[in-house]
């Protein structure tokens, strides 16, 4: 080869590695955006810890409380009747049973028999205890009453739009493994081809690396600093505490996650920068 | 020399840090990604982006269980009205000449509790709420805010709960006196009948009326354990209380 082949060779090197760079550079990205969602929105372990996290456990009983005994003192039942018939043990595990049921692909109607058959035994004690004059309850009313209640329960326990997406949530959980292990792959594998073809030189590979790294931290940082600094997450209108304190939760902890791969990008970034620099430095000097 | 030009290159390729393609190339990748992500989801994003207008609030909402009180007792109209009551075949417009100007009223805003409802012969002495969810109902008696405030001149409408605040209207009689205080005025209205309709009858008021009238409502029947698709209304008229004048 001659001479001047060679050195043509030699000055489009820079651009292939560049271009490796770039393709690193969107290979983390994705990758960060896949194991974020991976590790919230297809988890069922982050969407119950997020329920403890933010209170709604609590915060869903004390809403079905009010709803019942606002229903309560249309339909004859003292507040007394309704605080002691919710028992947030009751609610916490519906709740749970109706999560586990969705990421494990099954039946997402809230079952309202149990309680159904609770509440009916209840309010018939209590109208037993409490009977006056003239005034028998219909076995008509007591069955409106009793499913309007069941409304009201399944409306607690059910999370609007859930539903909607936990189909494909849960046929999304498979795909999205393969899709991390493949990014992984390919990001691996350009690691490989600019660590093994740049040996002579090895600064060359932290410069690339430091480029791919650095430009992963600028696309990952992006959304989520949007969402912080716009503040449209916290703006969102639930009518529901339980359920918005659960949406803020659930996405300030998924963009939490990319806050954690930006800072972990960028810290490599600036390594690799300062390992270029060092080899850099020390090349040079013994030139 | 070509041996010596050559090591020359290849040494000054070396001495030049270069830093400024550490910031351009991170920036120009970064530009590149988000352009070809925004070019493959940016319409389905948009979508999503515009309707995401009808979730987003300017503000954030409160959901503290507690209610702002915006009633400060007033005699205002109470010497005149007690006048009224003993002549209460006048007219409906407001016997007292006063008027009060809206805007030097606070409005009430959903939740507020703006004043208090009045029915001595059914016992019945309540907070009034501007709005008639759990919070409102649980606490008092409330507004429907599809409804009108007293002194607008239009029709009020008043739910409450049977077992609790309303369990007085079961006393509920014609002829009897309704008295509803707020901040900016006292107002007068007088039973004209008691009715039960389905929930769903809505021939059972009139909202859109040119005229103030006041009609509760609760659910039916009082003191029965049970629920039913009927309601207890009792309509009342106007009999006195300043008006609001709505060009001031």
């Amino acid at each position: 080869m001659s001479e001047t082949k060679k050195r043509r060779k030699l000055d489009k090197r820079p651009i292939a590695y560049c271009v490796l760079s770039f393709f690193m550079a969107a290979f983390l990205f994705l990758l960060s955006i896949c194991i974020s969602l991976r590790f919230t929105l297809l988890s069922n372990d982050y969407m119950l810890s997020t329920m403890a996290d933010s209170e709604y456990y609590t915060q869903v009983t004390e809403e079905f409380r009010q709803n019942l005994e606002s229903l309560g003192h249309a339909s004859g039942l003292n507040s007394e009747f309704t605080n002691n018939f919710v028992q947030s043990m009751d609610i916490r595990q519906d709740v749970t049973d109706y999560i586990n049921a969705f990421y494990t692909g099954q039946s997402t109607v809230v079952n309202k028999t149990p309680f159904k058959q609770k509440f009916r035994a209840a309010i018939d004690q209590y109208a037993e205890e409490n009977k006056k004059e003239g005034q028998e309850p219909s076995e008509k009313a007591l069955e409106y009453l009793t499913n309007e209640a069941a409304t009201i329960y399944a409306d607690c326990i059910q999370i609007p739009f859930f539903a909607v997406i936990a189909n494909f949530i849960y046929k999304l959980t498979t795909p999205m493994n393969i899709t991390i292990a493949v990014l992984a792959l390919l990001c691996a594998v350009i690691v490989v081809i600019i660590y093994f073809t740049n040996s002579e030189f090895r600064h060359r590979t932290y410069r690339y690396l430091s480029y791919a790294f650095s430009g992963a931290f600028l696309c990952t940082i992006v959304l989520p600093a949007f969402m912080h600094f716009s503040g449209i997450i916290s703006k969102v209108s639930i009518n529901s505490r339980s359920l918005y304190n659960l949406f803020v939760n659930y996405f300030d902890g998924m963009f939490r996650y990319m806050w954690i791969f930006a800072l972990a990008y960028l810290v490599l970034g600036v390594l690799f920068f300062a390992a270029f620099a060092s080899k850099h430095k020390r090349l040079v000097n013994n030139h | 020399m070509p041996e010596h030009h050559h090591h020359h290159r290849h040494h000054s390729s070396h001495r030049s840090l270069n830093g400024k393609n550490f910031v351009i190339l991170p920036v120009v990748f970064s530009v590149l990604i988000l352009g070809i992500c925004a070019a493959v989801i940016g319409p389905t994003i948009l979508k999503f982006y515009n309707m995401a207008d009808l979730f987003i609030s300017d503000v954030k909402l409160d959901y503290s269980d507690n209610y702002r009180n915006i009633y400060v007792p007033t005699s205002e109209g109470l010497e005149e009205s007690s006048e009224t009551s003993e002549t209460s075949s006048e007219p409906k417009k407001p016997l007292s000449s006063k008027t009060v100007p809206i805007t030097s009223i606070e409005y009430p805003r959903y939740s507020d509790q703006f004043g208090e409802l009045i029915i001595e012969d059914c016992g019945i002495k309540v907070p009034l709420f501007f709005g008639d969810g759990n919070l409102q109902l649980n606490n008092g008696v409330g507004i429907y805010t599809g409804s009108f405030i007293p002194g607008y001149g239009r029709p009020i409408l008043v739910a409450g709960h049977n077992v609790t605040y309303f369990n007085g209207l079961k006393y509920a009689k014609e002829g009897q006196i309704v008295l509803i205080r707020t901040s900016y005025g006292n107002y007068r209205y007088e039973i004209t009948g008691v009715e039960v309709h389905d929930k769903d009858d809505t021939s059972a008021y009139d909202l859109g009326a040119e005229e103030e009238t006041l009609t509760m409502y609760t659910c039916y029947p009082f003191d029965m354990v049970g629920l039913t698709p009927y309601r207890c209304f009792v309509y009342a008229k106007f009999l006195s209380g300043p008006a609001l004048d709505k060009h001031n």
